[in-house]
Order: C-alpha cells, then sequence, then structure tokens
C-alpha cells in the first residue's frame, strides 16, 4: 500500500510536562484523500493541527513523544529554519475565522504576493498574476480587482477563499483546514467545500478538515478520526462510522445529527443531548476519559485505559469491544 | 457588502490623512508645528541678525526700540532673533531625542514581545533600570561628565526617554503576536525577521507614531529644563538657554523669559494636539464621523 503523506504516531503534547493535551493520537492521511477529525471543543483537534505545524500557541505545551512524518520526514526531528521552509511550501493551514486571519493593512494582491515569494525567486509583477490565477482557482471573481481591495471589504466567504488561496499558493502536499467554515453560513460552506474539493482533484493535495460537525465530514471526508480529550477514541472509513458507529461517543456524535426524515407534522422529535462536558486537563484519570459521560461505562472503564481494538480498517478504543453499531459485548 | 459601491479603495494612511484633517485641533497643532519648522529653515534668512551680538541697551523691553522689536536680554542682544535662531537648536533637540528614543525603544520593546521568556525578562530588566532612574538627574550628570553640547544633550534625553517608548511596543507585540493573522502568516511560513517588520509592527505603528509626537515636545521641554539650569551649550542659541541664561532677570524683565517660554509653550501645545489627532484618526474606534 502506498505510503500516506502525513503519518503522525503516537503524538503527545503536555502542559508544562505534566498535563497531557494530547494523548497518543496516530493519525494517517494519503495523497487525494481527507482525513476528518472530529469531536467537541477541548478535544485536541486543534491542538493536534497546531503540532503539526509546530506552531505552538505557549512555550509551556511541548511535544512530549511521539513522530509526525511528512513524507516519510519526522517534522519534531528538523530545526526552525528546516521547519519555517516546510510551513507553505509542503504543509500549510487555514484557519477557523477568516474574518481576523488576514493583515487588515496590507491588500489581498499583496499579501498573497508575498507569501509566494517567500518561496519561490519571482519579481512582483510575476507573484501578482500568480496571486490572480490563485484567486481566479479559488472561485473569486473578477480577480484583478480584488488583489487592490483591503480584507476589511471583502465578505466571510471571500476572505476564506483568500486563505485558501494563500495555503495553496505553495502547492502543499497536506493542507490543514481548522473549522475553515464554522465562522461562515451554511451557504458559503457548501462553496467553500467545493473549492477544497476542486483544488484537491486538481492538484492530489492531502486534506486534514478538522471540524465538530457530522455534516461536514459526511461530505467531505474519506476516513474520520474521532477525538475525545485528547486521544482519539474511533478511526476509519468516514461512511462506515458514519453508519456504523462503534465507539459510545461516536454513537452520541452521530445521533445528534438532525435527519430530515425524523421532522413530523408537529415539529421536530427532541435531539438527543450527550450529557456534562469535556472534561478539564487535571480531570482526566488513567481510565476511559468519556467514561463519566458514557452510558455503559463501569468501573473497568473509569480504571483503566481501554484497549485499541482493530477491526479491518477500523480502530475503536473502548472496554465493549468494537461491534459496528450493535450492542456491545464486554471483552 | 456589495462590491459595487466599494471600487474606490482608499489606502489606510490616505484614509487616516483624511481623518486626520476632519480633526480641527489636530490642523491647529499642524499649522503650529509647521511654521515654527518654517521659521527654523527660512528664519535665519530673512532676519539675519546674530542672536549673540550685541544690539541695544540691556534688559530693552519690547516695542521700545526698533532694533530690538521683541526686547533685549540682560547683554542686550536680541530677543527676536533668538527665538528666529533657536528655532533649529530646540527642533534638532526635540526630533534627534525622539529619533534615538523611538529606534532604542522599538528594538528593546520589540525583540522583548515578540520573543518573550528569557530575553523579555533581561530586557524589561534592563528598561526597568533605565525608567527608574531619575531623568533630569541623570541627564545632569551625563551632561557634565561629557561636554554640554547640542548633541549629548540630545542624546542624554534619548537615554532617559526610551523605557516608554519599550513598553508601549512591548505591549503592543505582545497584544498583536498572538492575532490569528499573525499565526496564519506564520503557518504560511513568514520567518521572525518578517513577522516583525511586515506583519506586527505595521500593526502596532498608530501608538508608537502618536507617543513619537509627544516625546518630541517632551524632548524640548527637557531641553529646556536643562539650559535653565544652566546646562545647555552656551555656545548655540536655543529657546532653552535664552530662559536660562535671563533667569536672575525674571522679576525686572519678564519679557526676557515669557516670549521664550510661551514659543516652548506653543510648540509642546503643537506637538500635543498633532498627537492627540494622530490617536484619533489612527483609531478607527476614536474617528469622529
Amino acid at each position: 500500500m502506498q505510503e500516506p503523506v502525513l503519518k503522525v504516531d503516537g503524538l503527545s503534547v503536555a502542559f508544562r510536562n505534566s498535563l497531557a493535551i494530547l494523548d497518543d493520537v496516530s493519525l494517517e492521511v494519503h495523497r487525494g484523500q481527507t482525513l476528518g477529525i472530529v469531536g467537541e471543543s477541548g478535544c485536541g483537534k486543534s491542538m493536534t493541527a497546531l503540532a503539526i505545524m509546530r506552531l505552538m500557541p505557549s512555550a509551556a505545551l511541548t511535544v512530549s513523544g511521539g513522530a509526525i512524518r511528512l513524507n516519510g520526514e519526522n517534522l519534531l526531528d528538523l530545526d526552525d529554519e528546516a521547519m519555517r521552509a516546510i510551513r507553505g511550501s509542503r504543509a500549510a493551514m487555514i484557519f477557523q475565522d477568516p474574518m481576523t486571519s488576514l493583515n487588515p493593512l496590507f491588500t489581498v494582491g499583496n499579501q498573497v504576493g508575498e507569501s509566494i515569494q517567500k518561496n519561490r525567486q519571482i519579481g512582483r509583477a510575476e507573484a501578482r498574476r500568480i496571486t490572480a490565477d490563485l484567486l481566479k482557482a479559488v472561485g473569486l471573481p473578477d480577480p484583478e480587482r480584488h488583489l487592490d481591495y483591503y480584507p476589511h471589504q471583502l465578505s466571510g466567504g471571500k476572505r476564506q477563499r483568500v486563505m485558501i488561496a494563500m495555503a495553496i499558493a505553495g502547492h502543499p502536499d497536506v493542507l490543514i483546514a481548522d473549522e475553515p467554515t464554522t465562522a461562515l453560513d451554511v451557504t458559503v460552506q457548501a462553496q467553500i467545500f467545493q473549492v477544497l474539493r476542486d483544488m484537491q482533484a486538481a492538484s492530489g493535495t492531502a486534506i486534514v478538515l478538522i471540524t465538530h460537525d457530522m455534516g461536514a465530514i459526511s461530505e467531505m471526508a474519506d476516513r474520520v478520526a474521532v477525538m475525545y480529550a485528547g486521544r482519539v477514541v474511533e478511526e476509519g472509513p468516514a461512511d462506515a462510522i458514519l453508519a456504523a458507529p462503534s465507539h459510545p461517543y461516536t454513537r452520541g456524535l452521530v445521533s445528534c445529527i438532525p435527519r430530515v426524515s425524523d421532522a413530523a407534522f408537529d415539529g421536530w422529535p427532541e435531539l438527543p443531548v450527550i450529557p456534562g462536558t469535556v472534561p478539564d486537563l487535571d480531570q482526566r484519570g488513567e481510565g476511559c476519559h468519556f467514561a463519566p459521560r458514557c452510558p455503559l461505562a463501569d468501573d473497568r472503564c473509569a480504571k483503566r485505559r481501554p484497549p485499541v481494538l482493530h477491526d479491518g480498517e477500523r480502530r475503536c478504543a473502548c472496554w465493549y469491544g468494537m461491534a459496528g453499531g450493535q450492542p456491545h459485548g464486554r471483552i | 457588502m456589495n462590491d459595487s459601491h466599494i471600487s474606490e479603495v482608499p489606502s489606510p494612511l490616505r484614509e487616516a490623512w483624511v481623518a486626520f484633517l476632519r480633526n480641527r485641533a489636530g490642523v491647529f497643532g499642524l499649522g503650529i508645528v509647521g511654521a515654527v519648522i518654517l521659521l527654523s529653515v527660512f528664519g535665519p534668512l530673512i532676519y539675519p541678525v546674530d542672536p549673540f551680538e550685541i544690539v541695544a541697551a540691556p534688559l530693552t523691553p519690547p516695542a521700545e526700540n526698533a532694533r530690538v522689536p521683541l526686547g533685549s536680554d540682560y547683554l542686550g542682544r536680541d530677543i527676536l532673533s533668538g527665538i528666529v535662531h533657536g528655532a533649529r537648536v530646540t527642533l534638532f533637540v526635540g526630533g534627534a531625542a525622539a529619533a534615538m528614543t523611538v529606534v532604542i525603544g522599538v528594538l528593546v520593546g520589540a525583540a522583548a514581545g515578540y520573543w518573550g521568556g528569557r530575553t523579555d525578562r533581561f530586557l524589561m530588566r534592563m528598561t526597568e533600570f533605565f525608567q527608574v532612574l531619575p531623568a533630569l538627574l541623570f541627564a545632569m550628570a551625563l551632561v557634565t561628565l561629557l561636554s554640554p553640547s547640542i548633541p549629548i544633550i540630545a542624546t542624554a534625553i534619548g537615554v532617559v526617554s526610551w523605557p516608554a517608548m519599550a513598553r508601549l511596543t512591548r505591549a503592543e507585540f505582545l497584544r498583536i503576536k498572538s492575532q490569528n493573522y499573525v499565526i496564519a502568516a506564520r503557518s504560511s511560513g513568514a520567518g521572525d525577521l518578517y513577522l516583525i517588520t511586515r506583519v506586527i509592527l505595521p500593526n502596532a505603528a498608530a501608538p508608537l507614531i502618536v507617543s513619537t509626537a509627544l516625546v518630541v515636545g517632551m524632548a524640548i521641554l527637557f531641553e529646556a529644563g536643562l539650559s535653565f539650569l544652566g546646562l545647555g551649550d552656551a555656545n548655540v542659541m536655543s529657546w532653552g538657554l535664552i530662559i536660562g541664561s535671563n533667569r536672575d532677570y525674571v522679576i525686572d524683565a519678564w519679557w526676557t523669559v515669557t516670549i521664550p517660554g510661551l514659543a516652548i509653550f506653543f510648540t509642546v501645545l503643537g506637538l500635543s494636539l498633532i498627537g492627540d489627532g494622530l490617536n484619533d484618526a489612527l483609531n478607527p474606534n476614536l474617528r469622529e464621523r
């Protein structure tokens, strides 16, 4: 089988060398494929993305173990300068809030152009021409005119397109999209996803899509990794997991998706919710982090770390086995 | 936003300039400072009387002798000539001290705010050391030890006034470096130098520009203070020197100190008004519509 473009192997990130923020996270994404990472706020999705780019927001956060291999090369072994060269050229990222992700003082053409010039020895005019092509590729109408706009003159959807243009300028092998449509409305979300899919079809870029929206997963992802409290609790092909989730947390997430077929004449049935919230860093015990909220949990779940079970292309970390959507049996 | 009505795209600087022109006090200040700059450049050509030459009886009041329209000092030197020729030195000291303040302050503050950690702690302890020095005493000591020449005086003022600029720059860098657009720029491969000079500094510029205008005014006051204490350069005419050399005659000849005092007052007022106007113009939240 082909080597994955990005392979995260047992990645752990700790706060002040004691509290684990990411705990043994393993992921992989192949060329031309999309990996969705899903979970509630505080589950470590964004932290995983920032750790891959080596953009830890604070010096108190350190990688305490594991490897991040981009085309086989461990990014954690690189010095700062080598890592800087990778960002924007081989690994790029787009962010949740396009409203604040562009430098407000420079025009679109200026910003995207300079990010192109960082990676290639080309002149200003050439960079401007390439920028116009990129803006066209991400579906901005009249790209020549948009070059001279300042970010505040663009809508959120257009700004996110500009961010995507900037991210794909260096033809990255992997593009990390951290909740790229959360700040946008639903029609714009569909357009942005279309831009990402077109870009992927044209270039074969692997995409890591971080989201809390199961709908986005079903629309975009080939594989999905469900994260909870810093661990990957379930991972596998997106359609299989959405159709038959194994882990109780994934089941909870999937059951929270409203379906049109559920609508009745007198309105919608009440959506199920998962009671409780993600535990704080210092409240995560030895056992399964989801145990306090899990309907199946018993003493063992709370005390001992669940085993990672493999079933074909899927894996799941639960004491109650993998039953592919069927009632779990104890193992 | 509709595309059709945003075809006119003013740059942020141009927009700020238009906003500044709408601020009457700021334009008034710009007028004063502009006049002082013109005076310092062309004044000596139009009014070529040597400010050190004795041209009238000592302590002649204003409007008594046509040769000294604003009166004469305790040696009989022309005060008007002192004002005209002193403007250049006064502005030079203010400008040079402010330039030094900005260069040291921004370099130290940017490094401390950007890199943080140990760099920040070291630079901030150093800044605090300079900040707690009694400014006037330190400048006096420096001027006395070296020589009371104009470059030394400007340096002394610069050395005691950069800490405030450094702290302001650091605070802005701390605020801006965690903004999304900085993280986004970093994720697209921007290096430290690029982030500092092209991403963070331009966004931090507004308060720094405002504060620079105020530093010029403060430096002019500082020079006057040193001159008043007799620590100015006695060989170069400045407004402070006129006040300083006539200080024993304040009671008998008010004009000898009042006239240069007013010149200083209005120049500093002008600079403050410019600073205020810039503050409003560069900060969209304060901009009046």
